[in-house]
């Protein structure tokens, strides 16, 4: 008898409670339960350093838990895929790049995912520069010296790369296309060898990433011919630009940005685009980004959407010429 | 020709299959030269070191004697295989606990000893023990069950 | 002459990092970090690599050194983790460990798990104190040398790799050599990185990285050991795994006196190594293996439970994962996915690592050589005693214990990248590995050749397109083709004793017919 009183109750007691959690689940504001942020890479790379960093002040704010999700694999595709499938009610979110959706859109030959339809883009966070360096015995103080050695020994230089079909490797084909000059593609596995191969003398040049080359252009091991960027890097002000050194209009970088799957509440895009643009704001981030050689930069969804489209554009035509196929 | 060596010749055997089964998979592969190598230049390399290294393992097995291949034990071999595949298979589909008991009890059925109340009290402990460790503690994103 | 300047300064910069991080609070981040390190660490899949990035946040908001000492614990714990689980039940949780393996989990069957245990813990501590001192005398010149290494180099490195990880092998050296080429068969599949194109994926996308090295070693040691054990029949199991007496928990004064001499070679080979961009740890622990089985002067207890197999390669491994830092710490180069994520973790504490760490912050860069001794040390005193404990958990009776690793293996398995298809492939990589027990091939030098691989392949085609095709770069390039004088000997000394072997075994029989 006892016993099953006391199921009894517990039974109703359990009931009712769920009973409870389901009108407050109803009632209360997003959010009500941990998201999971998406990073379409293995731990380790910068991009999931940012997001880390982002994402714990992310939930700081929301006053829920914001869970990493590493899916790497195949050049950050594979993450993004899940992303774009996921359910889209705003706790799941996903760290895009350019080269999640533009490089990988524009490069390989079939994907499941669109980097424009399938996504509600958020606001972009951060943004890192490419910095045209080469090893320091190289007969150039400048890009347009540069491109006078190369001219005159044509298919002699080499370049290092951080991988077949990566931003650095598309900045310096854009440059070799404008410029007309000839130097070999050494691809190797990340910014960090390359830059190691270019330091050792193993490559002459290296479009490389502005956090991987920053040290060693500071230090002299390599030496700083340009910045990809319209305007020249608070880091490195003495260093021009390549658009001022002759090719204007000539712009690469990476930004990485929030983006949910399409469908999402347009409240909750909202309310996540101004939480997320106040914390890339705040001077204790973007002390946080610059450490990583990054800087903030914040917009809109219809911004987002306007600069994917220009990309997907300009790096087409550059995978085009450079002959880039992945599959 | 006697075979004086099974393990040998098997061993051999397996050797020459994935050589060949490499050398077939990558023949569409550009091969480039020794110079300039294509993506396909290792795999074909190796595909015919391995499959020359399985004819040399091959013949010593008709030349030494050796042991008769050990008995496989075929009913781990099926049960622990089913066992992770459901896991695999349910862990984004069913969730984490549904997986669990299907991987735990599927596990323990391919032992000799089966018995149902010492595989309940194991199925409870396991679980409650790595959702402690691995989605309480270390923030592993999870769902316990198929909802989302 | 920086090494010297590094020796005269050494003392009172050291005193400088000692008072930056001895603190009762730092004291307790770091007992923390590694008492965390090492409970996520003994899950295998969960190496270091993963654990420090679930464990970063809690770093987020600490004071940098703080921080920095809560690190270096749990990277230290990790990686000792990562032993006692390949002590204990064989499996790898990265290629560093699959050396510590074979002898290793052989102690533990002959009951010898405490001693296997506490050598490698008092192997890798000694490692970890010489190279910290390594890293505060010398680090920027030693991180010199690895920018001369360049695609020849490596090449020629992993080919000594390759063949040197034959000697892994204790049984034949034809099968040992299949088993490197098949290894090096599986390390293709993925995207090329020459050219971008997929090979070998079958058309998955999850296979388009690669296999990755968890899949391949849970399958090949933990999946099938298990297969093979489910398989020995209740007795057999019995005797195995059950009833076996323990032998000690501490090392026998003979056990350290063999010891002493692999502990010392392999800091030494784990230090040369290590501060090479790349597959250090790996390429120390077996090299200090091959070194060992040469110089004991009885090599027939390697392959089942020699106890110089794991002090020599432990220490070699930790000594290399120490000396990483070097050109992490004065290049900003990680060797490593996990030295990347270090290096994350140091510039969000403030530290820039690159040419001018040193004298930018000295107190944090002084601070932080403190802190990785002080975590050395931590992990000693807090895993002697916990050794009684890991052996314990061998006398549950095998059939609780086998689900429970089959559980952590899934888990671990899944959490690297959570895809089903990483499930699916550790079945695949098991179900061989038991076909390979059965038929007496030995899968150490199979994974070895797996991760070295690409690494060679990358190379090779990577030279040869900065030398516009000409192959003498290899022998030209005097690093280069010391490495290849270096393998050429080798194979000639691998060679000659089992030809003459042969050649023996041909005459009984021919006498005997």
């Amino acid at each position: 008898m006892k016993k099953t009183t006391r199921i009894t109750a517990a039974v109703l007691a359990a009931l009712s409670l769920s009973v409870a959690s389901a009108a407050t689940f109803a009632q209360s504001a997003y959010p009500n339960k941990p998201i999971r942020l998406i990073v379409a890479f293995p731990p380790g790379g910068s991009t999931d350093i940012i997001a880390r960093v982002v994402g714990q002040k992310l939930g700081e704010r929301l006053g829920t838990q914001v869970v990493i999700d590493n899916r790497g694999g195949a050049g950050g595709t594979l993450g993004t895929e899940i992303a774009a499938k996921a359910n889209p009610d705003g706790y799941t979110l996903t760290m895009g790049t350019t080269s999640t959706h533009v490089i990988a859109p524009a490069a390989y030959g079939k994907l499941k995912y669109d980097a424009v339809k399938d996504f509600e883009p958020i606001t972009l966070v951060a943004s890192t520069p490419y910095l045209l360096v080469v090893h320091p015995g190289v007969k150039a103080n400048n890009l347009k010296e540069f491109i006078a050695l190369a001219k005159s020994q044509p298919g002699k230089l080499n370049y290092a790369s951080a991988g077949t079909g990566s931003t650095t490797q598309l900045a310096m084909e854009m440059l070799k296309t404008s410029a007309g000059i000839d130097v070999v593609h050494i691809p190797y596995n990340g910014n960090g060898p390359a830059g190691t191969a270019t330091m050792g003398g193993q490559v002459q040049a290296l479009f490389g990433s502005m956090p991987a080359v920053l040290p060693h252009a500071k230090s002299g091991k390599l030496r700083a011919l340009a910045v990809g960027t319209a305007k020249r890097s608070p880091a490195l002000p003495e260093v021009p630009t390549v658009a001022e050194s002759g090719f204007p209009g000539f712009e690469v970088s990476l930004w990485m940005g929030f983006f949910a799957p399409k469908g999402t509440p347009a409240p909750i895009l909202k309310q996540l685009q101004g939480e997320l643009t106040k914390i890339a704001q705040s001077p204790e981030m973007k002390e946080q980004f610059e450490r990583n050689g990054a800087s903030p930069v914040t917009n809109t969804p219809a911004e987002m959407n306007k600069l994917i489209k220009t990309e997907l554009d300009k790096y087409s035509k550059v995978i085009k010429t450079a002959g880039i196929k992945l599959e | 020709m006697k075979i004086k060596s099974q393990e040998d010749f098997w061993s051999g055997m397996m050797f020459i299959g994935f050589g060949l089964l490499a050398m077939f998979i990558s023949r569409d592969y550009p091969f480039g030269s020794a110079m300039r190598m294509g993506p396909g230049y290792f795999p074909i390399v190796l595909g015919g070191m391995l499959i020359l290294f399985g004819v040399i393992v091959t013949l010593t097995a008709f030349k030494f004697e050796g042991p008769a291949i050990e008995p496989f034990a075929w009913r781990p071999m099926i049960f622990l295989s089913v066992a992770f595949a459901i896991f695999g298979w349910g862990m984004d589909r069913l969730g984490f606990v549904p997986s669990m008991i299907a991987l735990i009890v599927l596990c323990a059925a391919a032992g000799r000893e089966f018995k149902w109340v010492e595989v309940i009290i194991m199925t409870i402990v396991l679980i409650v023990g790595s959702w402690a460790l691995f989605i309480y503690g270390l923030d592993l994103p999870y769902p316990l069950y198929w909802e989302r | 002459m920086e090494g010297f300047e590094g020796l005269a300064q050494l003392f009172p910069n050291l005193m400088l990092g000692f008072q930056t991080a001895v603190t009762v609070q730092n004291l307790g981040y770091c007992f923390a970090g590694v008492f965390l390190g090492t409970i996520v660490g003994v899950l295998p899949g969960i190496g270091p690599l993963a654990a420090i990035a679930m464990l970063l946040p809690a770093t987020f908001n600490l004071p940098p050194v703080g921080a920095l000492i809560m690190l270096a614990g749990i990277y230290y714990g990790t990686q000792y983790g990562g032993s006692t689980t390949a002590i204990l039940v064989n499996l790898p949780g990265e290629s560093a460990s699959v050396v510590t393996c074979i002898d290793g989990y052989q102690m533990a069957k002959n009951g010898r798990a405490g001693p296997a245990l506490a050598i490698a813990a008092v192997g890798s501590f000694f490692a970890g104190t010489v190279c910290t001192l390594i890293i505060a005398v010398a680090g920027p010149p030693l991180a010199e040398v690895a920018l001369k290494f360049g695609a020849p180099e490596y090449f020629s490195l992993m080919v000594m790799g390759l063949i040197a990880s034959a000697v892994l092998a204790h049984g034949s050296l034809l099968k040992a050599i299949a088993m490197i080429f098949l290894g090096l068969i599986f390390g293709i599949v993925g995207t090329d990185v020459n050219s971008g194109m997929s090979r070998f994926t079958f058309g998955a996308s999850g296979l388009a990285d690669g296999l990755s090295f968890v899949v391949v070693a849970m399958g090949l040691f933990g999946f099938a050991e298990i297969l093979s054990n489910l398989g020995k029949g209740k007795d057999a199991q019995h005797r195995e795994l059950l009833t076996k007496k323990i032998h000690g928990l501490m090392p026998t004064w003979h056990d350290i006196k063999i010891s002493i001499g692999s502990i010392m070679r392999g800091t030494a080979i784990g230090a040369f190594f290590g501060t090479l961009p790349g597959a250090g740890p790996t390429i120390s622990a077996f090299s200090s293996y091959a070194v060992e089985k040469k110089m004991a002067k009885d090599n027939s207890m390697f392959g089942k439970g020699a106890i110089q197999g794991v002090a020599g390669p432990e220490s070699a491994n930790n000594a290399a994962a120490q000396c990483a830092f070097i050109p992490t710490l004065t290049l900003g180069i990680p060797g490593s996915a996990t030295m990347a994520l270090m290096l994350g973790a140091l510039t969000i504490q403030g530290i820039a690592p690159g040419p001018q760490v040193m004298t930018q912050r000295p107190d944090l860069f002084w601070g932080l050589i403190a802190s990785m001794w002080i975590g050395n040390a931590m992990l000693v005193i807090l895993n002697l005693p916990l050794i009684g404990l890991w052996v314990k958990l061998l006398q549950v009776p095998y059939r609780y214990l086998f689900p429970a690793i089959m559980v952590f293996m899934a888990i671990g398995v899944y959490s690297v990248n959570n895809l089903d298809m990483d499930i699916y492939l550790t079945v695949f990589f098991g179900l061989m590995g038991y076909v390979f027990v059965k038929l007496k091939c030995e899968p150490a030098p199979l994974i070895l050749a797996f991760v070295l691989g690409p690494l060679m392949e990358e190379n090779l085609r990577r030279a040869l397109l900065i030398s516009r095709g000409d192959p003498t770069v290899f022998l030209t390039r005097p690093i280069s083709a010391g490495f290849l004088i270096a393998t050429a000997l080798l194979l000639f000394f691998m060679i000659l004793p089992a030809v003459r072997k042969k050649r023996e075994e041909v005459l009984e029989e021919d006498a005997a017919a």
